[in-house]
């Protein structure tokens, strides 16, 4: 089995070129003994016999002119590591982004689904009384009275089967009514004046942006007795 | 059990607290009990019309709050013993109005009287909402004209939504009295006939009553047109009552009852 332990030393690398070099070598360790008592020396150029004595006597530890693995300062490693962060959050960053992104597009989705799934016809047989509103995305046949006062706005296209006296707002394609002289009908955001209708059934359309109001001829519908 | 009748017009001034008065009267004659209460709190002004304003000493606030007992706050009517009168408070306003004291007063006064019948003010508002949230039945007065329809559709729209009987499922009756018709106006053409009145509000019709000069001299006086019997509009209320009182009265078609006399039907042709 592979004996094995991990463990820091801290290094102190020197160069002596000289005698002078020696001197203030050893001037320094004795100065700092303590803190080098735990560190390797490694020493680099001419060792002189006497200092290695010197650094035999006062037990330190040391090699000479041998390569070791470049170090960093403690510093450098913060740094590093400061930077790896950096780009760590960066990635997240990203991936959160792209996380919100996908879930707006689910969700749009899903409200597109929601008014796909409003957008059914509905048949009103309840008399709209003064007051009275109602909201329609889709289409809407109307079989009872609407009388003044009452709203109605719808997305889709309208059928009312007796003659309108309330206000209508619509923006579909078609629209079949007849309508009262006091009632407001806008079709597409454009009013349109009663008289238009000659009080009877009419066909209101639009084609490239222009509303045409046709009758309907009674004998052809069920709608205009 | 009684039945809580709200007469209700959506517009003010039809004339609903002097058709609470007569239809009060008209019942009581029939021989049934009935309690009339003005809920218009604030503005009372029933008991004049009654003629019972010096007779008034609690009114409906003082028996919700309990400083007064039902029996000490109903007022008995001077020419009926079966008609008693539950006045508004003058003070206080409608903001004092709680569902559940209302409903208890309206649930004790069913127990003692066939007719109960609910003066309501003008208006769609609170004190409008209060007064129809517990009645089996509404009478809605309107003049043949456009503003007073249309505020009546409102009214009926609200009750439709707002009453307590729709919210179990059961349905409000509602009934149409078409009030102040001017018989030479709808011959000439310038008042709404009343066919097109229940035409747009869709509801069934109690009756027509004309317009009587005599209503405003009856008023102030305190004796409602009903005592009168050369009245018009006073016979019209007697026979309201009586279809009220379940008999079989066959709508009188008060438009070509008298005119102002046949030189103006003349002038009517000609118009």
């Amino acid at each position: 089995m592979l004996k094995k332990r991990q463990y820091s030393v801290k290094i102190y690398d020197v160069s002596v070129e000289s005698v002078e070099d020696i001197t203030t070598l050893k001037e320094f360790l004795n100065a700092n003994y303590l803190i080098f008592r735990d560190h390797l020396i490694v020493l680099r150029g001419e060792v002189s016999q006497d200092l290695r004595e010197y650094l035999a006597v006062k037990s330190l530890y040391f090699l000479e002119n041998v390569n070791l693995p470049e170090g960093r300062s403690r510093k450098e490693l913060e740094n590093d590591i400061d930077d790896e962060r950096k780009k760590f959050n960066l990635k997240i960053n990203m991936l959160q982004n792209q996380l919100e992104m996908e879930k707006k597009k689910l969700e749009a989705k899903e409200v597109e689904l929601e008014m796909m799934n409003h957008k059914q016809s509905l048949v009103h047989d309840k008399m709209l009384r003064s007051g009275q509103e109602l909201n329609v995305d889709g289409d809407l046949i109307a079989l009872n009275k609407i009388n003044s006062g009452a709203s109605i706005d719808v997305r889709g296209n309208f059928i009312a089967k007796y003659q309108v006296h309330g206000s209508v707002r619509c923006t579909g394609r078609v629209m079949i009514l007849s309508v009262a002289p006091k009632a407001n009908i806008v079709f597409h955001g454009l009013v349109i004046e009663t008289y238009r209708f000659q009080n009877t059934l009419c066909l209101v359309e639009l084609n490239d942006n222009i509303v045409s109001i046709s009758p309907l001829d009674s004998k052809d519908n069920i709608w205009a007795k | 059990m009684g039945e809580v009748i709200a007469v209700i017009s959506g517009k003010g001034g039809v004339g609903k607290t002097t058709a609470v008065a007569n239809l009060g009267l008209g019942i009581a004659f029939e021989g049934k009990k009935c309690a009339l209460v003005d809920f218009d709190l604030g503005q009372r002004n029933l008991d004049m019309i009654l003629g019972l304003e010096n007779r008034v000493v609690y009114d409906m606030v003082h028996v919700m709050d309990g400083e007064a007992s039902l029996k000490q706050a109903l007022v008995k009517s001077k020419v009926n013993e079966n008609l008693f009168f539950l006045a508004a408070s003058q003070t206080k306003d409608k903001s004092v109005l709680e569902s559940s004291k209302i409903k208890k007063l309206i649930d004790d006064l069913r127990k003692e009287y066939e007719f109960v019948i609910l003066d309501a003010p003008a208006g769609i508002e609170g004190g409008f909402e209060h007064t129809i949230e517990f009645a089996d039945t509404a009478i809605i007065v309107v003049n043949p004209e456009v503003s007073s329809i249309r505020d009546a559709d409102r009214a009926i729209g609200i009750l439709d939504s707002k009453s307590q009987k729709v919210k179990d499922g059961l349905e409000v009756k509602k009934y149409l009295i078409i009030n102040r018709i001017r018989p030479e106006m709808v011959q000439t053409g310038e008042m709404l006939k009343s066919s097109d009145i229940f035409e747009i509000l869709n509801i069934e019709l109690l009756g027509k009553i004309p317009e009587d000069k005599g209503i405003i001299d009856a008023s102030n006086r305190g004796n409602p047109i009903i005592l009168n019997n050369n009245s018009l509009a006073g016979e019209a209320y007697k026979r309201i009552s009586a279809r009220l009182c379940g008999k079989k009265v066959p709508i009188v078609n008060v438009e070509s009852l008298h005119g102002d006399g046949i030189f103006k039907k003349i002038a009517g042709i000609f118009k």
